[in-house]
């Protein structure tokens, strides 16, 4: 009878670890389940975010290519045909040397303002860096700071150039365009170097100012609000592209930012 | 390892070294099994390095008790360690997985229930591996063969867990 009761309560004893065990498993499940909602809903959040980002890049992508357009048909455009229009007006047929002269420099100079605005309708493309790519889209806009006259930018390349994810494409067009803005805006530089590093590892870009540079940690507590919020935006989007951004500036030497896009990311 | 140990026993010839052979190899089996995933999955150096460091530890635990128990008779120790090094290596991978929930249905995955057949198995067993030899020696009279029947009961559901998992998709193709 003893030895019963003590196989009784064996059984009864193992049962109930057992039992036990399985409760942890199936604590785990609804668990692993809840957490799984809570992951996936990070996730379509993160996603929100990272599509919202994208949206408002290409906003002010769009934005500032008009405001360069704006400019670029006042300064060249509407200067050549104001130009031609003035020697069209002050055409004398008495004058036959001086009207041949007169009708060269017309033609040449509505040819230079079809040239202009052919350059320009590809700017109106909304898609131009998805389809030309980021290298080219980076020329052409070193080329519209060149034609203003006011800064003389360079761009330089290394290594083979290969594709990037046309969304990564998009960011980094928009930082870098944001960065060129604030040289023009707020560096008084006269030169401006745009470096495209191509290497196994991953994308490196770099943009180096001879302007008036500034203090970093004084500037936060200036609270130069409209500039800070400028950096804060590059830092926020290459983080969101997985870019590391640093920038580099002590006053009277000019203004460096990197960005790095790993291969891997 | 059940058969030679069964054989030995019929012919009267010690067969304790049979299960301590048995003890360490599983144990051996087994680690590598969550190294390898552990490692596979594990981002940080240092974890990993931990990990390793945590099997290297276990292993060698066991090395030693099993050098310093007798070869001839079952023995607890090295049975109830290999129970706890699995178990805690069981727990460690729901740990992750609670850590990364990156697929919707984890019930769907072969490694889970590999795991919890395992974990099942080990812990459930770690009682009987833990107290037979104790009540061996509170009341030797006593035929204790009620406690194998139940580790057959657990190993039999071991198997089934086993055998459910493969009907799944391994993790790898789940979570890609």
């Amino acid at each position: 009878m003893q030895a019963i009761s003590t196989d009784v309560i064996l059984i009864i004893t193992i049962t109930l670890f057992i039992l036990l065990i399985t409760s942890f498993i199936v604590i785990f499940i609804f668990l692993y389940q809840k957490r799984h909602n809570h992951y996936t809903r990070e996730k379509q959040a993160l996603h929100t975010q990272f599509q919202q980002t994208l949206l408002q890049a290409q906003l002010e992508i769009q934005e500032q290519t008009l405001k360069n357009i704006s400019q670029e048909i006042h300064d060249n455009i509407g200067q050549s045909l104001s130009l031609a229009k003035l020697h069209l007006n002050t055409m004398d047929a008495a004058q036959p040397a001086s009207l041949e002269e007169k009708i060269d420099d017309s033609r040449k100079l509505v040819s230079k303002a079809i040239r202009d605005l052919r350059q320009l309708s590809h700017s109106l493309d909304a898609d131009q860096i998805g389809r030309i790519g980021l290298l080219r889209a980076l020329e052409a806009e070193l080329e519209l700071l060149n034609r203003t006259g006011t800064h003389q930018a360079r761009l330089e390349t290394d290594g083979t150039p290969y594709p990037i994810d046309k969304q990564k494409e998009l960011l980094l067009f928009r930082i870098v365009q944001e960065a060129l803005h604030n040289v023009i805006k707020h560096a008084e530089a006269s030169f401006i170097i745009l470096q495209i590093g191509y290497t196994p590892a991953g994308l490196g870009l770099k943009i180096l100012d001879d302007g008036k540079g500034f203090d970093i940690p004084l500037q936060r507590t200036n609270e130069n609000i409209t500039f800070g919020v400028g950096i804060r935006n590059m830092h926020d989007r290459a983080n969101l592209i997985g870019a590391t951004f640093h920038i580099v500036s002590t006053p009277g030497t000019g203004t460096q930012i990197t960005l790095f896009l790993s291969q891997n990311h | 390892m059940n058969t030679w140990a069964k054989y030995l026993m019929e012919s009267r010839v010690a067969n304790g070294f049979v299960y301590q052979i048995n003890c360490a190899v599983s144990l051996v089996i087994l680690s590598i099994y969550f190294s390898v995933k552990y490692l596979r999955t594990a981002k940080n150096n240092w974890y990993k390095a931990g990990f390793m460091l945590l099997v290297l530890s276990l292993l060698t635990a066991e090395g030693l008790v099993i050098a310093h128990e007798d070869h001839r008779m079952f023995n607890n120790h090295s049975y109830s360690l290999m129970a706890l090094a699995v178990s805690a290596y069981a727990i460690i991978f729901y740990y992750r997985k609670l850590l990364h929930p990156v697929v919707e249905h984890i019930t769907a995955t072969r490694s889970f229930w590999f795991i919890s057949g395992l974990f099942v198995y080990y812990s459930g067993s770690f009682f009987i591996f833990s107290t037979y030899t104790i009540f061996i020696r509170i009341m030797p009279d006593k035929n204790y063969s009620i406690l194998w029947s139940i580790h057959n009961i657990i190993c039999v559901i071991m198997c089934v867990f086993i055998s459910k998992g493969f009907l799944c998709r391994p993790y790898q193709q789940m979570s890609s």
